[in-house]
């Protein structure tokens, strides 16, 4: 289905069969694709679909369990295929998370990156200066606006992204570009100027891949559009085809997955009482919501394309950090990223479990050691897990077990606000089933539960769901009132440019009308 | 910075340029610690040796240097070779600076007490006449303070290897995913920290003339100090040369101050532990306020 | 026959077991050495011990937070509290409680300075104690020029001196702190709190164990623990002097390591303490019955615990994301 305008001796990215699994869940599933440089192509999709897991396997991040990529016919992925093997190749990719040294300046950063052939000798800095300089020439014009000699801790993101692109695009032997999100810290100008880049790349047989979730710029962009929805491959069309609206049915339809149901779901009456959260959210932009609330009772979704700001949004109801006209009952807080901010890794499992309920009845209250075996048998038994696991290091047990145990712990604590981040990620569909239950249960006692989900499938379980995107919540749906594919789609609006902010504070508004000045040709 | 600055501006009380010489005489020996500390500082380590090891120079340059010079040299480059050694020691087994540095200033504490056990010896002429060297227009120590942060200055921002360093404390993952080794980084960094507290030893020994291995003991603290003070940080190998040598000088000043208010040296602790909270206080809240 | 084998792999693996066991070879090496019999040196040992494993308990606690806490005032504070004691007590009995209570209000203070400046202004804990410490020395000085000392409260000397059943009373009293801190880090919720902050930071926070407070109550607790070390101390000691607390820092931070706490927190051994805290002693003792020069003695006290540590290899807690 690939549009072969031109000749086929284009060297092409053949990727074949490709599948790659991070524990239970299968984030590429026997992928085939075809890239060349005829086109500039762009890859999307929902959370979930595999994008950036398909392109690390092609820039040497991570290793794939099956399939096979080929460039112009020779095998990439061979054992052992590393970034450094993928830079000598020609391939390179550019992240949303920077890889810069950020006390180091642009120039510095290019000289670790490509380091120096030339003598012994101080004409190093000189040249990554003219490198850096070149470089965000090439990918970005004339006046592009960073000096060489700008330490990189005092750009912004989008001056820091731009060195990102110009350097990985800058590398004399570039075959294959991958860029992830280029674009999410650009104003329209400098996309301007990215996008007439890419096409001067792409002149010379530079191989362009795109992921992106700013739907309203692929017509400018790109020239054909891959769709990915839960790891395989649903769609593959000339941009000039096909429509927003089109792409978004492809990324976000029914899912056809069955789904083993082990207790009935019930849905809860409406609750009524005092909200467990009342929050005052400062509107940068026009469409953003002011107000965010739960009722008790109430399973509210946090819906979001990735780092639209949920697990911070969450973590600053939990600290408390709202102001004073906004209100926030007793929370809990429980997390899907086990390892990062989760468990104790030192600890048993019931002793993770218990540790809230231990540490809120007073500093230097004494317990005893059957308190906490008793206190976390009684859970397990509750959440169905074996109690021989009790006393089993927590990174014995499973994903989905470790996950119980956190669930019990937050529960234990008898907040009247659940607030979970994310706690199916990387869980077993039956213990996935179970929690459903157990948060189902909770709201029927008469807590609220506010859920960042990013599987689009459990938003059936939520009343009412929140979208953000950019760091702020943007809409606010009754569930029962609108269809699924409206909501998935809120999370792909556009919140606005930079340009667009309310300023903050005089000083902010000064700022703005500095840049406004200057900005005139 | 700023803080700095407008502390020292306070310090036009001393006109004398001569008077200011000789109160500063000591001062560049903090700088070269101060310097020494940074490249330590700079890969995310800290230093609790230095004072120590001081005192081993000191020894080495009374006794050796001064009897049988080659042999005296060849011992200083062996001591010399023990900070890159205890850099590659804690890089590969994973020891916390903090520890590995306190135990070594017991070994080099119990190295100088063995080669001199008692005050004595005697430093060389050469090097006893080096700190006090008169040059016109400008006193000597200043001289060396200037040209200390300079070479400093050069090393740490300018050259490659600097530049290196300082993106192995900024960023690791990064330095190690562009194919640098990231344990010669670190060696060479404790090399150059080697080099640079021999010559703040050796200094000393020239002001000291006498060898005494437990001479030095209080500049771990005082250098430490000095680095804060000048601004440079603990986390993120973010280190400021010249900012050590105004640290240096800074502290200097505040004794001589002191002492020109006739505050007793019983407070000479105090006002130190005093002027670090200040300043890491101060820095921490113009730091959130600028980011809310 | 894998499951014993499996079971002594176990056993070896904690750290103390190293370091009762190490010290166990020293004590073998020393009785043919010296005069005395086998259990006098042992006994000798432990209560020359029984002050850095206070002090080293109190910096247990500290470096159980994480984040690289560690307390380099406990020698200042110790120092500053054996003056304040001695000079309470003035050569006399009758002002000994005031006098202890004044050390552990000294220690405490300290202790709740570097919290203030640890927790509120999130100064690094190596530099806020460092600097607290240097205010506590200047203190020190003050005390000594201007203080006229007699001498320590003839009681506390004694007490040092006696023993019930040949165990000194300091090693009593060190062994009963040692259980009253073992039960508060493994009985109480300030262990668990402790314990998971030094754990991961972040999920403390999020999981109600309060970080912060925790953290401050650390350096307090370290710096009581501190006064307490000096109460006993100046009575063995003979009173107050510049440098009585001098060799606390590299002491308790040592038989901290060599214990089996780990430096990155969220791991404490309290047995360990008094295992690496008696290492240490018996390292002291054999170092000085071998009649050794003071810098060979530095020496192999450096090497060694240097050696145990590259040994060793402390786990680094990673927190991947």
């Amino acid at each position: 289905m690939t549009t072969n305008l031109g000749a086929s001796s284009q060297p092409k990215l053949t990727i074949s069969g490709l599948v790659k699994s991070y524990g239970p869940t299968r984030a590429v599933s026997d992928v085939s694709l075809e890239f060349d440089s005829t086109s500039i192509n762009a890859v999307i999709g929902g959370n979930g679909a595999g994008k950036s897991t398909l392109m690390k396997v092609i820039a040497g991040e991570a290793q794939a369990d099956a399939g096979s990529i080929h460039l112009a016919g020779e095998l990439v992925t061979t054992e052992g295929y590393s970034p450094t093997t993928a830079h000598e190749l020609g391939i390179r990719i550019v992240h949303q998370e920077l890889s810069l040294a950020n006390s180091l300046t642009v120039a510095e950063n290019f000289y670790i990156e490509q380091k120096d052939s030339g003598s012994l000798g101080f004409g190093w800095r000189k040249r990554a200066s003219t490198a850096a300089r070149s470089a965000l020439k090439q990918s970005f014009g004339s006046d592009h606006g960073i000096s060489p000699a700008a330490r990189v801790s005092n750009l912004d993101a989008g001056e820091r992204q731009m060195v990102e692109i110009a350097r990985a695009a800058s590398v004399p032997n570039l075959r294959v570009l991958i860029m992830d999100e280029p674009t999410s810290a650009l104003g329209p100008e400098r996309v301007k100027c990215l996008g007439k880049f890419m096409r001067d790349l792409q002149g010379r047989g530079v191989i362009i891949i795109l992921i992106t979730h700013k739907m309203e710029e692929l017509g400018a962009l790109t020239d054909r559009v891959v769709v990915l929805r839960e790891g395989a491959l649903v769609d593959d069309t000339p941009t000039v085809s096909t429509t927003t609206i089109k792409l978004l049915s492809k990324m976000l339809g029914g899912s056809e997955q069955a789904r083993e149901r082990v207790i009935a779901v019930q849905q809860t009456d409406q609750a009524s009482g005092d909200l467990v959260l009342d929050l005052h959210q400062r509107q940068v932009h026009e469409q953003d919501l002011a107000r965010i609330e739960v009722a008790p009772g109430e399973v509210v979704g946090l819906l979001g394309l990735q780092d639209a700001g949920q697990e911070q949004f969450l973590r600053k109801i939990k600290d408390g950090k709202f102001g004073r006209k906004s209100k926030i009952a007793k929370t809990a807080y429980i997390t899907g990223d086990r390892k990062f901010d989760g468990i104790f890794q030192l600890w048993s499992a019931q002793a993770n479990l218990a540790a809230s309920w231990l540490s809120r009845r007073g500093m230097f209250r004494g317990y005893r050691p059957n308190q906490v075996t008793e206190m976390a048998a009684g859970w397990f038994e509750k959440l169905n897990l074996n109690p021989s696991a009790g006393e089993k290091a927590i990174g014995q047990l499973s994903g989905g077990m470790q996950q119980k145990v956190l669930f019990a712990r937050g529960l234990s604590t008898n907040s009247d606000l659940l607030l979970l981040n994310d706690p199916t990620r990387g869980v077993d569909l039956a213990t996935k089933n179970e929690m459903y239950s157990i948060i189902r249960e909770s709201a029927n006692e008469g807590k609220g539960v506010l859920w960042y989900s990013s599987e689009d499938s459990e938003i059936e379980f939520f009343d009412r769901t929140y979208v953000m995107r950019g760091g702020a919540v943007i809409a606010g749906f009754v569930n029962a009132d609108v269809e699924t594919h409206e909501i998935k789609s809120a999370m792909f609006a556009s919140r606005g440019s930079e340009e667009d902010e309310r300023p903050r504070s005089v000083l902010q508004k000064v700022v703005r009308l500095l840049r406004t000045i200057s900005v005139q040709p | 910075m700023t803080v700095l600055l407008v502390i020292d501006s306070k310090q036009s009380i001393l006109s004398n340029p001569f008077g200011l010489g000789l109160i500063l005489t000591l001062a560049p020996v903090l700088a070269l610690t101060a310097m020494s500390q940074n490249f330590i500082l700079a890969v995310g380590d800290i230093d609790l040796g230095i004072g120590p090891y001081m005192g081993l120079v000191v020894v080495v340059a009374a006794t050796a240097i001064s009897t049988n010079p080659l042999l005296g040299i060849a011992l200083l480059i062996a001591v010399t070779a023990l900070y890159p050694l205890i850099g590659w020691i804690l890089k590969v087994r994973q020891i916390p600076a903090v520890i590995a540095t306190l135990s070594m200033s017991f070994i080099y504490s119990g190295l100088a007490l063995t080669i001199l056990p008692n005050v004595g010896g005697l430093v060389p002429g050469w090097l006893s006449s080096f700190p006090r060297i008169q040059v016109p227009l400008v006193p000597f120590p200043i001289l060396l303070l200037l040209v200390i942060g300079f070479a400093g200055y050069f090393v740490i921002d300018k050259t490659r290897i600097g530049t290196l360093i300082r993106a192995l404390g900024s960023n690791e993952q990064a330095l190690r995913d562009s194919g640098w080794n990231t344990t010669i980084v670190k060696v060479v960094s404790y090399a150059l920290a080697g080099v640079t507290a021999t010559l703040a030893g050796l200094m000393f020994a020239g002001i000291a003339t006498a060898g005494d291995a437990n001479s030095a003991n209080g500049y771990t603290l005082m250098t430490i100090a000095a680095v804060v003070v000048g601004g440079s940080e603990f986390v993120g190998g973010k280190v400021t040369a010249i900012g050590a040598v105004l640290g240096a000088t800074l502290l200097s000043l505040v004794g001589v101050l002191l002492a020109v208010f006739a505050v007793p040296s019983l407070f000479a602790s105090a006002t130190m532990g005093l002027l670090l909270i200040f300043v890491m206080g101060l820095r921490r809240l113009t730091k959130d306020g600028a980011r809310g | 026959m894998t499951t014993l084998k499996l079971r002594a792999g176990r056993l070896f693996s904690q750290a103390w077991v190293v370091s009762f066991g190490a010290s166990l070879l020293i004590l073998l090496a020393l009785i043919p050495m010296s005069s005395r019999g086998p259990i006098e040196v042992l006994l000798s040992n432990f209560s020359l011990s029984s002050f850095v494993v206070i002090a080293a308990l109190g910096q247990m606690i500290v470096v159980s937070t994480g984040r690289g806490a560690i307390d380099l005032s406990i020698p200042y504070t110790i120092t500053l509290s054996v003056y304040v004691a001695t000079i309470i007590q003035a050569g006399r009995d009758d002002h000994l409680a005031l006098s202890t209570v004044a050390a552990l209000a000294v220690g405490a203070l300290v202790g709740a300075v570097n919290g203030f400046a640890v927790v509120v202004l999130r100064i690094p804990a190596m530099v806020a104690t460092l600097s607290v410490g240097f205010i506590a020395q200047s203190l020190v000085q003050i005390l000594s020029s201007t203080a006229r000392l007699v001498g320590p409260s003839p009681a506390i000397a004694a007490l040092s001196r006696a023993d019930i059943f040949g165990f000194s009373v300091f090693t009593l009293i060190a062994i009963v702190i040692c259980l009253l801190v073992g039960l508060l880090i493994f009985r109480t919720s300030f262990g668990v709190r402790l314990l998971g902050t030094g754990q991961n930071d972040i999920a403390a926070r999020l999981a109600d164990l309060n970080p912060s407070s925790t953290r401050w109550m650390a350096f307090d607790l370290s710096g009581l623990l501190a006064g307490i070390t000096a109460v006993l101390l100046g009575g063995y000691s003979g009173g107050a002097s510049l440098g009585v607390g001098a060799s606390f820092l590299i002491s308790s931070i040592a038989a901290v390591v060599l214990g089996g706490t780990l430096m990155s927190g969220g791991k404490s051994s309290v047995a360990g303490i008094f295992g690496g805290a008696l290492f240490l002693t018996f390292l002291v003792t054999l170092t000085s019955t071998l009649d050794m020069a003071f810098g060979l003695r530095s020496i192999i006290e450096g090497l060694v615990i240097l050696v145990a540590l590259a040994v060793g290899g402390q786990k680094v807690l990673k927190k991947s994301r």
